[in-house]
């Protein structure tokens, strides 16, 4: 209930102030959201595996945003920027894949 | 090559080994730090998972909302920079229309008022004797149609030189606002009663202007040929623009400078109605006799 609760809050307080986002910051969001998706599919399904921690699931979300963000801005300063997203974006991807298809065992038995 | 052969045999006692990449990408393990946590948590009496009711979960999953809302609000419009010049182009257009349906309306109103107010005149003014006065004061001024028999002067610009040699750049002479000018001056002053250059009813208002290679009447550029037509006593008119002053420019026109010019009488010309009649500043004074004075 309560991670709910923290979620509409945010999108809420999102929504109604909808800060200005520094041009500079804009080419990391993408890479940060799927690195939190990431840590998210993986925080359901240590809860479904019954060994949810919320100071491990903290730190994976925090790390995998900061090391996203770092790889792209390294890419972006080696003038691979484009490739090193895709590979950031290709590697997330398939964690998310293979742990949402974890979590679909875990509750549909298929 | 012996070391590299009894290398790989100790380290790799399993044969799919090499598949140890692939198959961590494709069923990645939960992480390791879980597993360690819970089993820490089960060393010191505690239940293996923390739940989700803390604070702390409050916090991350807050930041969560907040980091997708703001990158979906931020990303969803591709440039801000031309999605706000095309709003602001938009907007001036739809100004721009509301203003011009307006205008449109104005004109409609004051067309429709005109009208009544003359009607209201005539009215006022005992029926049909004052209808007749307006339709008089309309013909003189412009404001109607009229019919009558007169002569129409046609002025050319000249044709360009035959045999002229390549590369040589000798334009035609061509007729000027001040050509038309003294043929409408010397029409008028032969006593023509309505005139109009190129269906272009001549008023009091009416000016004759030269703008870049253009000749302008009443605003309008006007495309040669140029075609006056004037309706008055046809055998003045005649004389004028044969022997008379407008007749001996015309002549000079013709010999000095190639400009195409004809003269003819016609019996009956019909002349359009002025499209410009108002008046903007100008109005009737409070007391007419006052104007004898100055």
């Amino acid at each position: 209930m309560i991670p709910v609760l923290g979620l509409v809050v945010g999108i809420v307080l999102g929504l109604v102030l909808s800060p200005e986002v520094p041009v500079w910051i804009a080419p990391y969001l993408p890479i940060a959201v799927i690195a939190a998706l990431d840590a998210v599919f993986g925080a359901v399904r240590a809860s479904l595996e019954g060994i949810f921690n919320d100071r491990v699931f903290v730190i994976s979300f925090l790390s995998n945003v900061v090391v996203a963000a770092l790889i792209v801005f390294l890419g972006n300063q080696l003038g691979v920027g484009a490739q090193l997203s895709t590979g950031v974006v290709v590697v997330l991807g398939l964690r998310i894949f293979s742990n949402v298809a974890v979590i679909r065992r875990h509750l549909l038995g298929a | 090559m012996r070391w590299l052969q009894r290398g790989s045999a100790e380290r790799n006692p399993d044969p799919a080994a090499s598949m140890a990449l692939l198959e961590e990408v494709l069923d990645p393990p939960v992480g390791p730090g879980y597993h360690s946590a819970a089993r820490a948590r089960e060393d010191a009496g505690l239940p293996a998972s923390s739940g989700f009711g803390t604070a702390l979960m409050f916090v991350v999953s807050l930041v969560l909302g907040l980091l997708v809302t703001v990158s979906a609000v931020t990303l969803r419009a591709p440039d801000p920079a031309s999605a706000a010049t095309r709003t602001g182009l938009i907007e001036r257009i739809e100004a721009a229309q509301v203003a011009g349906d307006e205008q449109a309306r104005r004109v409609e109103e004051l067309r429709s008022e005109i009208l009544a107010l003359e009607q209201q005149q005539a009215a006022a003014e005992s029926g049909s004797e004052g209808e007749r006065s307006i339709a008089a004061s309309a013909l003189r001024a412009g404001a109607q149609p009229v019919q009558g028999p007169g002569v129409v002067v046609t002025l050319q610009d000249a044709e360009s030189p035959a045999g002229e040699a390549p590369g040589e750049d000798t334009q035609p002479e061509r007729v000027n606002a001040r050509d038309l000018q003294l043929v409408v001056n010397g029409l008028w002053a032969a006593g023509a009663e309505a005139i109009a250059v190129n269906d272009h009813r001549l008023t009091s208002t009416s000016a004759i202007r030269f703008a870049g290679e253009a000749i302008i009447v009443d605003f309008r550029g006007l495309a040669p040929p140029y075609v006056v037509a004037a309706i008055g006593d046809p055998e003045r008119l005649e004389g004028e623009t044969s022997v008379g002053i407008t007749g001996a420019y015309l002549s000079e026109l013709r010999r000095q400078l190639g400009l195409r010019t004809s003269v003819t009488t016609e019996q009956t010309i019909t002349l359009p109605a002025a499209q410009r009649l108002t008046t903007r500043v100008g109005q009737v004074p409070d007391d007419p006799t006052s104007t004898q004075e100055n």
